[in-house]
């Protein structure tokens, strides 16, 4: 890293900016740092310092249907979501490496790519409004499925550019050597491209796990009784009302994704030492 | 598909007049005044701030490091939803802030900030600063550090460094991240419906009002379709002339 000629081009100003990104960082951690107390409160109304400390509305919250039904929801349906976005995201990627490496079709793969990353950036509630017209067709829009292909279109972009970023460090001779050698683009596929790129693909699935299960536009056009998600069931009481217990459904939120890509940062590291470090 | 569905529903339910009648609409431009702004400020304000960061990141080292890259990551993959939930927290009345700025003898009332239009703005950039700050951290990375010893070496001052070494490196990455601040700002729900409420309307919680509570999908559709068109062209226009793309796929 190029910390150290960073540390002297700047000289004495440096003594201003690292201060003032610690005073950002701060800021980026505020409401974190509100949140947690909050939800730890013993009194019945959200205050700020808390009075006492108590786990009192986390008891409440796992004891509420309304609550564990949510999560389960939202449990169930980010699972799903991620499965089909993996799997398609990872298609898309292995499908475009094997289209950008014939020529005449090169430009198609530039487009495409472009197209592959859009729905990352389409405003969520246009896309979820039109999504809404899409199911008002074909009926089942109370069902859980929309918001399964919803946030799984939302996901795909992450896991394709996870696993593209991934398949671009195979070296294309790998491939060509295994095509000379008369495998089937399956088979290269499988023996060759597919276990190089584990890690991006399990790394993708988590970006698409985490995104899926805290994602509150798309569910919150669906929702209806028997499919509200936890994320939603905080929107929707969140804007009627003030209570600790949305503090600490909050706080699960948090602790979910935290947990989501502390275990996977863990396995893949683990997974890599095992492995006598590949890369 | 669903973006073909948001056509048909929008001229079949409107058509023309009806689309001209929804788009010029004194609530949806105030909306889009509103947005405009808001998305405009947001992108200039984290611009600045993610470039500080992004110094500060490849600067620091040690614990600060740590604290650093910790809270980025973290508030990256904190749930918005979450992060904003805090805003109002320390927003509301007798919040945080209220009771800070009380204690203090700031004010002696309630400051009611929250649903206001200022309201959205710190959450606003606190939810959009990793955005920012990542491409332009990529751009940093990537810099030579012989170029910065060799400016040293010739002695120029911290200053001229930053002008013509430092920032040209980083504009790519601030320009990529700043389009990307702008444009997701442009269609931004969760934010706005939590801190600017329902009195203070930008496009996309507009957009859910005529959906979840007038009933109007046509004008919903109109006004969705009226966004997405706008933020399609932006990016497509900043991936042919900066290609942005290949800097966000890149961080």
């Amino acid at each position: 890293m190029a910390t150290h000629g960073f540390r002297q081009a700047f000289g004495w100003s440096r003594w201003v900016i690292v201060p003032l990104g610690i005073v950002l960082a701060l800021f980026l951690l505020l409401p974190i740092v509100i949140i947690v107390p909050t939800s730890l409160t013993a009194s019945s109304f959200v205050e700020f310092p808390p009075s006492g400390i108590s786990g009192r509305w986390y008891s409440e919250f796992f004891s509420d249907p309304v609550w564990t039904d949510a999560l389960r929801t939202s449990v169930t349906i980010a699972l799903e979501a991620t499965l089909l976005a993996t799997l398609v995201g990872t298609a898309a990627a292995l499908g475009l490496r094997h289209l950008s490496a014939r020529p005449q079709a090169a430009r198609y793969a530039r487009s495409l790519r472009t197209l592959f990353i859009l729905p990352a950036i389409i405003p969520l509630v246009g896309y979820a409004l039109g999504l809404y017209n899409v199911f008002g067709f074909v009926g089942g829009s109370t069902s859980t499925t929309p918001i399964v292909v919803g946030q799984a279109a939302l996901a795909f972009p992450l896991v394709f550019v996870t696993v593209a970023a991934g398949l671009a460090r195979v070296p294309p001779n790998l491939t060509k050597a295994a095509f000379s050698l008369g495998a089937s683009w399956p088979k290269v596929v499988w023996r060759v491209e597919l276990p190089l790129v584990v890690r991006n693909i399990v790394a993708g699935a988590v970006f698409a796990l985490a995104l899926a299960f805290d994602e509150v536009v798309i569910a919150f056009f669906f929702n209806s009784p028997t499919n509200t998600t936890l994320p939603v069931e905080l929107f929707v009481t969140a804007r009627e009302s003030v209570t600790p217990i949305i503090a600490a459904a909050a706080v699960i939120v948090m602790l979910v994704a935290l947990g989501t890509v502390g275990l996977a940062w863990s396995v893949l590291t683990l997974k890599s030492r095992l492995e006598g470090g590949y890369r | 598909m669903p973006l073909v569905t948001l056509a048909t529903r929008a001229i079949h339910d409107k058509g023309a007049s009806g689309i001209g009648h929804t788009l010029t609409d004194p609530l949806f431009e105030q909306a889009v005044t509103r947005t405009l702004v808001l998305a405009l400020t947001v992108a200039v304000i984290c611009l600045l701030l993610g470039t500080l960061y992004a110094l500060a990141l490849v600067t620091a080292k040690g614990p600060v490091k740590a604290l650093l890259w910790g809270a980025l990551l973290v508030s990256f993959w904190i749930s918005l939803l979450v992060r904003t939930y805090g805003w109002v927290l320390l927003l509301q009345p007798n919040g945080v802030l209220d009771k800070t700025l009380r204690g203090l003898g700031v004010i002696h009332d309630s400051l009611n900030a929250l649903q206001t239009t200022p309201a959205m703005y710190p959450g606003m950039v606190h939810i959009m600063l990793p955005y920012m700050v990542l491409p332009i951290y990529t751009s940093l990375a990537a810099l030579d550090p012989s170029q910065l010893r060799a400016a040293r070496s010739m002695g120029a001052p911290p200053l001229l460094t930053f002008r013509k070494v430092i920032l040209p490196q980083l504009r790519p990455g601030a320009i990529a991240g700043a389009i990307l601040v702008f444009v997701l700002s442009l269609g931004f729900f969760v934010t706005p419906a939590f801190l600017g409420g329902p009195s203070k309307l930008t496009v996309g919680t507009i957009i859910e009002r005529e959906f979840n509570s007038v009933y109007d999908f046509g004008a919903a559709s109109v006004m969705s379709l009226a966004l997405v068109f706008v933020v399609l062209a932006i990016y497509l226009v900043a991936d042919r002339l900066f290609r942005v793309g290949e800097h966000w796929t890149a961080g």
